[in-house]
């Protein structure tokens, strides 16, 4: 958006309606693989023209600036499709020129973040350590919070949920790690797959069933069927079960898993 | 609209800018665009040392529009003087003050950095001699800026031009809230200190008015019945500040276009390149601890 030597929070007008409302706008560094606007606009650093600001003028106002340290709110995506940091493009050309107005729709969030759609999605946070641990203890009752012994990353995917045999089925794949031994209602010595899916009505809570796969791509029964619920919506499930063996899966979609034997 | 354009160098582990500004340039992207060609940004920097480069600039419309656009170059500008010897500069980098005049009236001084040591040599008689394509190189820098129309801001008082003095309205308090400051003064304010006019403030007592602008834009002329006028100013704690020893004047900007320049030490045609002083910093950050030349001040709240 501009060149700036030091960041710094200040106020600033967003909405040419509004006058008086001002919010505060934080500077951040990007990489020199960012690309610039598009088109000139009214939210540029006035501490290059500190005499030219106007009470009535969308953008920064003449109060403090914080000095921050650049680092950008959120996680940043690192490289887009072309090997350039494009973060996305949230507002219009006459938003970015003249302001919003307070009528504009606000474009909504991805999920788990604050980050707006418009702007690329940002790369997933872990979420692990107090919280499993909290659901641990609430959901699973014989499972004793062991973080740290194994950690796997889900993608969080909307597309896999689908409809089949009635219901919404939304599945995971937990396919990076191999339970090798015994598996959980096998005796046979086959490695599984462990599969999770979720089969979950789209607005309310449903059950949860753990099924596992072998490498013959055959389905067991449900093992253990569902300790917990799904809470929420299947976008937003939290569950937790136990196993026969006492193993506990435990999270939230698109995060860290923890699996303990 | 008058327009204001910053160049952005760099030069290793340094970065520095220099101003232009227009009278009016149009939309500030065709500014960067259009105005600022591809031939035009290599004679900004092409008579630097090689690890100088031109990585940026930005245009911002300073009217009542206010609108900017930047822009970034990447490696693609960069000096061409040829240096004898070694590849990297020494601990000292040469630097210039070049004056620059308007067509009838102004000078300005421009700080010209990261130029190539070789291109300045001392004489038997202790006085620093450009190179004769470091003196093509300014001059052409210098007229390509004038052909894209690109000159000088200065600051004229009184705003008429003319002999006749302004009255100083001298200042009683400073009183202001979260997002201006009122200036109080002893008499009403009248022509020429107009509303989106600029004021000049002599002697601001900064240990009371930190960061007080020296010069300001007139939001409102006596405002609220009180006599005096507006400016945008962050007052602190929102407490009035009794000043006693600050007057405000009307000013006004303008901006010259400069004169054709000829490297030439003589000439019939242009003016001569008049480079007023060479000389030479240390590498790395130029004013100790503090970053660089920020015009904000950051200070704790």
């Amino acid at each position: 958006m501009d060149f700036i030597r030091s960041a710094y929070v200040v106020d600033a007008r967003f909405y040419r309606d509004l006058p008086d409302v001002t919010a505060p706008m934080q500077w951040s560094f990007v990489t020199d693989k960012t690309p610039g606007m598009p088109f000139a606009h009214a939210f540029w650093s006035k501490t290059w023209d500190i005499d030219e600001i106007d009470d009535d003028d969308v953008g920064e106002t003449a109060g403090p600036r914080t000095w921050k340290g650049g680092t950008p709110p959120f996680p940043l995506p690192l490289v887009g499709p072309l090997g350039i940091d494009d973060l996305g493009l949230c507002g219009s050309k006459e938003q970015w020129q003249l302001g919003a107005l307070s009528t504009d729709p606000v474009p909504d969030v991805w999920p788990n973040t604050q980050v707006k759609r418009c702007c690329r999605r940002p790369p997933e946070i872990d979420r692990g350590g107090v919280k499993i641990g909290a659901i641990l203890a609430n959901q699973c009752g014989q499972c004793a919070a062991m973080p740290g012994l194994l950690f796997l990353s889900i993608a969080a995917d909307p597309g896999q949920c689908t409809f089949m045999d009635g219901t919404y089925l939304c599945r995971w794949k937990v396919d990076a790690w191999y339970w090798t031994g015994v598996p959980p209602n096998s005796a046979d010595g086959k490695t599984w797959t462990f599969r999770l899916f979720c089969a979950s009505t789209p607005d309310e809570s449903a059950s949860l069933q753990w099924y596992a796969q072998d490498t013959d791509g055959n389905f067991g029964s449900a093992i253990n069927p569902a300790a917990a619920d799904c809470l929420g919506n299947a976008l937003g499930a939290v569950w937790g079960f136990s196993s026969p063996s006492g193993g506990c899966i435990l999270g939230t979609l698109g995060s860290t898993w923890l699996v303990s034997p | 609209m008058p327009t204001k354009l910053v160049l952005f160098y760099s030069q290793q582990q340094r970065g520095w800018s220099e101003t232009w500004y227009a009278a009016s340039a149009g939309d500030v992207r065709n500014v960067i665009q259009s105005a600022l060609s591809d031939s035009v940004r290599s004679k900004c920097v092409s008579f630097r040392h090689p690890l100088t480069y031109l990585i940026g600039a930005r245009a911002t419309a300073i009217g009542t529009a206010k609108q900017s656009y930047s822009e970034q170059f990447g490696n693609a500008y960069h000096g061409l003087s040829l240096t004898v010897g070694q590849s990297t500069p020494d601990v000292a980098s040469t630097d210039c003050v070049l004056a620059v005049d308007g067509i009838q009236t102004g000078r300005k001084r421009m700080y010209i950095r990261g130029l190539n040591d070789d291109d300045v040599k001392r004489s038997s008689d202790g006085e620093d001699v450009p190179s004769a394509s470091l003196r093509t190189g300014l001059a052409n820098y210098l007229n390509a800026m004038r052909i894209a129309g690109f000159g000088l801001r200065i600051l004229v008082q009184p705003p008429n031009g003319g002999l006749s003095w302004t009255s100083c309205l001298r200042v009683i308090p400073v009183t202001g809230d979260a997002s201006h400051a009122d200036v109080i003064t002893n008499d009403a304010v009248v022509n020429p200190i107009v509303k989106n006019g600029y004021v000049r403030f002599s002697r601001p007592p900064f240990n009371d008015l930190p960061g007080f602008p020296t010069t300001a834009k007139v939001i409102d002329v006596n405002p609220g019945g009180n006599n005096g006028v507006r400016i945008s100013y962050f007052l602190r704690e929102q407490a009035p500040v009794s000043t006693k020893y600050m007057q405000v004047t009307a000013v006004a900007y303008d901006y010259p276009a400069i004169a054709a320049v000829s490297a030439a030490a003589t000439s019939t045609v242009s003016n001569p390149l008049i480079i007023e002083r060479f000389s030479e910093h240390k590498t790395g950050r130029p004013f100790g601890l503090l970053r660089g030349r920020a015009r904000s001040k950051v200070r704790a709240l």
